[in-house]
């Protein structure tokens, strides 16, 4: 068959004609898959957040719980995740390098955020205690430090043992 | 086993957000302590058991703060049954800004030097056993920094307004210096059906070193009978977790005297055994020796 303009008309018509089809057909379907990737990072970036998060509690984990056993882990675990609003500056060890005797309690928290638990003392040369802990009932594998004030002012700082962190990383 | 020093915050114990606790949440902790003894008296009384459990919840919430005081309390006065459990206290308080703050409800009393829990005494007893010294009102009062001023119900009638008994409290507290406090507290009681009555309380506290020394004065006057009692104590801590207190104190209302003995040894920041020794003369008889061991837990 010769190339003519009229054969080459002929053919490209229904081409075209397919291809606008195929076309429209496509473009709300095109919509569709954006909008469901859309759809689909938004669900994905909500879940590294949620993983971001749960990342950042097993590292305190591994700071509180050590590599103790997994019964007082998970009691530990209980407490730090009902715990997010007691601020846990405290479990970072640069942030006990100001705490010192002489400072008060305003800046002790200013340092370490507020004490999950605190008492007025019964001994005579102490007003009151802060205690840093993340386990009430496993002393052994808990991250526990505490500080003693007197009229106000520090006297007495026994920080965590954050030795056992770096052995748990 | 000591009542803080600084005479200011004593005013605004009652009302301020208090800094011993278990957090619950991030407004909400809870304190308190379980005090048991067992006690001995020459006149063949003795008893042992539960004195005081409080648990004291505390809400606070940026401006607004409050508290609600649950005690339980033991067959203190010895008539053989237990005096239930109920609200020691229950109170809103407004912060104001700059050190000022409005309390609403029912609170304790801003007079007297010896606290009114054991978790504030040197001694297991108190000084007075028949005091023109208020306890726990309901009603309002005003604070800033170390001064108070109240308007509350009277003797417990829980009304306050014409018709009804009402009193009027005052409280001013200053740091002198050098160890040296001084408070000043002055009630007027309007009562319907007798002498209205004024009380004042006036009292010294002097911190050196290890030692402690306080001395007070409470006088009251309805204008026909005249009361006034007083003490002076001397507290010293010869160790960071013992000390030994003595304390002499009179009532010309009863014609008592009494002289106590007492030794405080904390085994932790939050437990403590107390043993004491007092020697009671009432109007002259025999004196009566009352001794009295004491463990109290606080959290």
């Amino acid at each position: 068959m010769r190339i003519s303009p009229i054969n080459t008309a002929l053919l490209l018509t229904p081409a075209l004609l397919l291809s606008t089809a195929v076309g429209a057909g496509d473009s709300p379907s095109l919509e569709a898959r954006i909008t469901s990737l859309e759809v689909r990072l938004a669900a994905l970036e909500q879940r590294l957040a949620t993983n971001e998060k749960a990342t950042e509690t097993a590292q305190i984990m591994a700071v509180s719980g050590g590599v103790g056993n997994s019964l007082s882990n998970s009691a530990a675990l209980d407490i730090m995740a009902n715990s997010a609003w007691r601020n846990l500056r405290w479990t970072r060890p640069v942030q006990w390098q100001g705490v010192v005797p002489g400072i008060t309690e305003a800046e002790v928290i200013k340092f370490l955020g507020e004490p999950p638990r605190s008492v007025k003392s019964l001994k005579p040369r102490v007003d009151k205690v802060f205690y840093y802990e993340t386990s009430l009932g496993d002393q052994s594998n808990a991250l526990s430090g505490r500080i003693s004030f007197r009229e106000g002012k520090v006297i007495e700082v026994r920080k965590p043992n954050f030795q056992t962190k770096e052995t748990a990383q | 086993m000591k009542k803080q020093i600084a005479i200011a915050s004593a005013i605004l114990a009652a009302t301020s957000y208090s800094f011993a606790e278990i957090a619950l949440t991030e407004s909400l902790s809870v304190e308190g302590f379980v005090d048991m003894s067992y006690s001995d008296s020459d006149n063949g009384e003795s008893r042992i058991g539960i004195d005081q459990v409080e648990f004291d919840f505390l809400f606070n919430a940026g401006a607004v703060s409050a508290q609600v005081d649950v005690q339980y309390e033991g067959d203190n006065d010895g008539n053989g049954q237990d005096d239930g459990t109920f609200i020691e206290q229950a109170f809103v308080t407004y912060d104001l800004g700059n050190g000022a703050a409005l309390t609403a409800g029912r609170f304790a009393s801003q007079l007297g030097f010896e606290a009114f829990e054991p978790t504030g005494l040197y001694q297991y007893s108190l000084a007075y056993a028949n005091t023109a010294l208020p306890g726990y009102d309901q009603g309002v009062k005003y604070t800033n920094g170390s001064f108070g001023i109240a308007i509350v119900d009277e003797a417990g009638d829980d009304q306050i307004g014409d018709g009804s008994d009402y009193s009027i409290e005052v409280a001013y507290s200053t740091d002198l210096g050098n160890g040296l406090g001084a408070f000043l507290g002055g009630r007027y009681n309007s009562v319907d059906t007798g002498d209205d009555q004024f009380v004042i309380d006036a009292y010294l506290t002097y911190e050196t070193g290890a030692w402690l020394f306080a001395a007070e004065v409470v006088h009251a006057d309805d204008g026909d009978d005249v009361d006034t009692s007083a003490l002076a104590m001397a507290n010293y801590s010869y160790s960071d977790a013992a000390s030994v207190t003595a304390r002499y104190s009179v009532e010309d209302g009863s014609d008592t005297s009494k002289i106590t003995l007492a030794h405080n040894y904390a085994l932790a920041d939050n437990l403590a055994l107390i043993a004491e020794v007092s020697s009671v003369d009432v109007d002259g008889d025999d004196e009566d020796i009352q001794s009295a061991v004491e463990l109290l837990f606080t959290f």
